[in-house]
């Protein structure tokens, strides 16, 4: 429930309950102050009568009660319906009705009116409207005893104008308290809005403002009351939510900046590390004499190049080098030209062979070559070509090797046909290799042929 | 509902369901036109018809005329309290309040009905003397006492009366002499110098015709003095009340102790019995105009007369009796 519906519900509706209740309370004191005074005039009007009338009832002097009683119920015809006297026989002594006068009255009230050691009063209703009818005992006693009770006083008298009288106020009362109470309704709510609602919703705008992330937004609240106080402290709230937020944000972008640089160094230094990995790796798989992979990184090339050929039936061939008399070679012309040798044979095999192709050291004047997706007649023929290229190729001293040339000798195996796995795979080439060496030499040899 | 209000329902029924068996059955109300018997003393029970025979009783009051006038004036009384009593009844009228007082304590009379001064006196004598009843005159058991000034007078209080003459009936009257003086010596009225301009001159009707012949300025009355002297020719319109004394009782009906005890209940029984309300108390009283009839009361009702009293013998000492 918004406030200004709490304002017009509690704060309106506690002031026309309020006035409400006044109104209530108001007419309810009327009735009881109009029942009072009636009550009390015709008492008195009664207990006047009785002292004058209880000497004359006493004294049986039923001439002068009845002339009493006529003379009075002319003079007050207006609101006097009745004026009666009887004795205790509820006889009538005098009566506003002369006619009346010897009957004995037998109705309700008159019975309780005769036997009441008080005056009783009752109020109805009759053919002219609302009446008040009392009865009045007629005793002589003194205080605390019962006396003689000579007869009752009887009288009803008309309310009927004191009744529209009544109402005729309460009517007009009621439309005045109904115009004060719209009156000070109006005036509680406008007052309440000015000084409640409107500054609470102000300040409600002000502090949705700057939940949407305007820090800026202040209260323009003043004063020294609850609400004033309430804006002065939103302000100041704010104010430390902002310089907080600043010092935040300051301590953000040192800290990201910070970040960043850390990254960055970081990646600099995982790039450092990638590269150190990456020549350690070269230093573990590349020979450092000829530049060619050697035999660690065959052995896990080859593993995974002849599961490839079995998954997908594409056969690939194992080359199998040897540089011939090789060892004469370096025991005549030393070991570095023996290293030149090497390197000019492997200078030789990544010229002649395809990108996707392996060239390896295997182990001193050993080299191998991995062929893929490569049948045992086209690695023949690159065999062969390799070597003729090996023949052909100038090379230092090559004269002091048998024949005057340096040659390689060349054993060629192939997967699916020769061999299913690597070191199969590697010892069918060795051994064409073997066999190439046996038979003289400078010549490629296929497994199995 | 908590177990404390079950507890207070709980007591609070019971309390009420006690109340009720305390009370008994309800007692119905009086019937209208049954006779109203008034009660008796605390400790005595008012015999019941039938149950008096005194054999003869003689009642005294004060009462003026001749004894023709008195005799058929309460005829009708001595019947019905002759009924009433089982006795023969005698009223006997006396002129004088001391001899009547005199008659009712040495036991020649069985009750006496004392003017409210005398009974006081009266029990300064003899304090055996037992209170039966008040009458009832002019429908109520006190009158107002009148001081009186011609409407004509330049007496506008009661202290303008210091220096002049005022008229009383005697000493022994409560309206015509005690009740007046207290009430001038009550508004600062010097009683002993007023006093020795005063007129006794004994009867209501006198000092009430004095005052309106202009012998003396002002007098002490009653409304039944006034009325009467209205009705005897008195020019009494000439009159106006400058001042009201305190409310005076009625006289006393009084018996004296020696008598047994029946046979002062049936003597109180048969004047309580006995007023206007009935058919038979209006005939027994039809010629006694200044009795309605006789009502319980007890010793401090005349207590008033005795503060009069004293404060008048306090103002002038010697002036009452």
């Amino acid at each position: 429930m918004s406030v200004q519906r709490r304002v017009l519900v509690f704060g309106v509706g506690l002031a026309v309950l309020g006035m409400v209740l006044l109104g209530g309370a108001f007419v309810d004191r009327e009735r009881r102050m109009y029942d009072n005074d009636v009550t009390d005039r015709a008492r008195t009007f009664l207990d006047v009568l009785a002292s004058e009338w209880t000497p004359i009832l006493a004294g049986n002097r039923v001439e002068e009660l009845h002339e009493a009683v006529t003379s009075l119920s002319m003079k007050r015809a207006g609101d006097l319906e009745f004026l009666a006297v009887v004795d205790r026989d509820r006889g009538v002594v005098a009566h506003s009705n002369p006619l009346l006068y010897g009957v004995a009255l037998d109705d309700l009230f008159t019975a309780e009116a005769s036997v009441s050691d008080g005056m009783l009063f009752r109020r109805g209703k009759g053919d002219h409207g609302p009446y008040l009818a009392v009865g009045r005992p007629l005793v002589t006693a003194v205080p605390g005893e019962r006396g003689i009770r000579w007869g009752t006083l009887l009288a009803r008298f008309s309310l009927e104008k004191g009744e529209r009288a009544f109402w005729e106020l309460i009517v007009s009362t009621t439309g005045l308290i109904l115009l004060v109470t719209l009156l000070v309704g109006a005036t509680i709510f406008t007052l309440l809005h000015r000084n409640l609602v409107r500054p609470v919703a102000r300040l409600t705008e002000v502090a949705e403002e700057f939940a949407r992330g305007n820090l800026a937004a202040r209260s323009l609240l003043e004063g020294r009351d609850e609400i004033g106080k309430l804006g002065l402290t939103f302000n100041d709230m704010a104010e430390r939510i902002q310089q907080h937020s600043k010092g935040l944000e300051r301590e953000v972008n040192k800290a990201t900046a910070e970040l960043i640089g850390a990254n960055e160094r970081l990646t600099a230094m995982a790039q450092e590390l990638a590269e150190a990995n990456r020549r350690l790796e070269d230093l573990a798989t590349v020979d450092g004499m000829t530049g060619l992979r050697n035999y660690r990184y065959f052995q896990a090339f080859l593993d995974r190049e002849v599961r490839r050929s079995l998954r997908t039936n594409s056969p690939i061939s194992v080359l199998m080098i040897d540089v011939d008399h090789f060892k004469h070679y370096n025991d005549t012309h030393g070991h570095p030209a023996g290293d030149d040798v090497l390197r000019q044979v492997s200078r030789v095999l990544k010229s002649r062979l395809r990108g996707i192709d392996l060239p390896c050291r295997y182990g001193g004047e050993e080299f191998t070559v991995v062929l893929l997706d490569t049948s045992k007649d086209r690695a023949v023929a690159v065999a062969e070509e390799l070597r003729a290229t090996i023949e052909q190729t100038p090379i230092a001293n090559e004269e002091t090797q048998p024949g005057g040339r340096l040659t390689i000798s060349v054993g060629v195996a192939t997967s699916l046909s020769d061999a299913r796995s690597t070191e199969d795979l590697v010892k069918c080439a060795d051994e064409a290799l073997y066999e190439a060496k046996r038979t003289g030499r400078n010549r490629v040899v296929s497994w199995g042929i | 509902m908590t177990n404390s209000r079950v507890g207070s329902a709980t007591w609070v029924i019971v309390l009420a369901a006690l109340l009720v068996a305390c009370q008994g059955p309800t007692v119905p109300r009086e019937v209208p036109g049954a006779v109203d018997l008034p009660r008796g003393g605390a400790d005595e029970a008012l015999p019941v018809p039938g149950e008096c025979h005194l054999g003869a009783v003689r009642f005294g009051l004060v009462s003026p005329g001749t004894p023709e006038e008195q005799a058929q004036r309460f005829a009708p009384l001595e019947t019905h309290l002759g009924s009433l009593l089982g006795a023969r009844t005698e009223v006997v009228a006396y002129q004088e309040y001391d001899e009547l007082i005199t008659d009712v304590i040495r036991g020649e009379l069985d009750v006496a009905q004392l003017p409210p001064l005398a009974f006081v006196l009266a029990r300064e004598r003899d304090d055996q003397l037992l209170l039966l009843a008040t009458l009832i005159a002019n429908g109520d058991v006190r009158y107002a006492g009148y001081l009186v000034v011609r409407r004509d007078s330049d007496v506008q209080r009661l202290l303008d009366l210091q220096n002049k003459r005022v008229a009383f009936t005697s000493p022994t009257s409560a309206s015509g002499f005690v009740f007046p003086l207290a009430r001038l010596a009550a508004d600062g009225v010097d009683v002993p110098h007023l006093m020795t301009r005063a007129r006794l001159n004994g009867s209501h009707r006198q000092v009430i015709q004095a005052v309106v012949d202009g012998e003396v300025d002002a007098a002490a009355t009653y409304r039944g003095g006034l009325e009467a002297a209205r009705d005897a020719g008195i020019d009494t319109r000439t009159l106006r009340v400058l001042g009201i004394t305190a409310a005076i009782p009625q006289e006393a009906l009084v018996a004296h102790a020696r008598l047994p005890a029946h046979h002062v209940a049936c003597l109180r029984r048969a004047f309580l019995l006995t007023n206007r309300a009935t058919v038979a108390g209006r005939q027994a009283l039809a010629r006694f105009t200044d009795a309605d009839g006789w009502t319980v009361t007890d010793e401090h009702f005349y207590d008033v007369v005795r503060e009069q009293l004293y404060a008048v013998r306090k103002a002038a000492p010697g002036v009452t009796p």
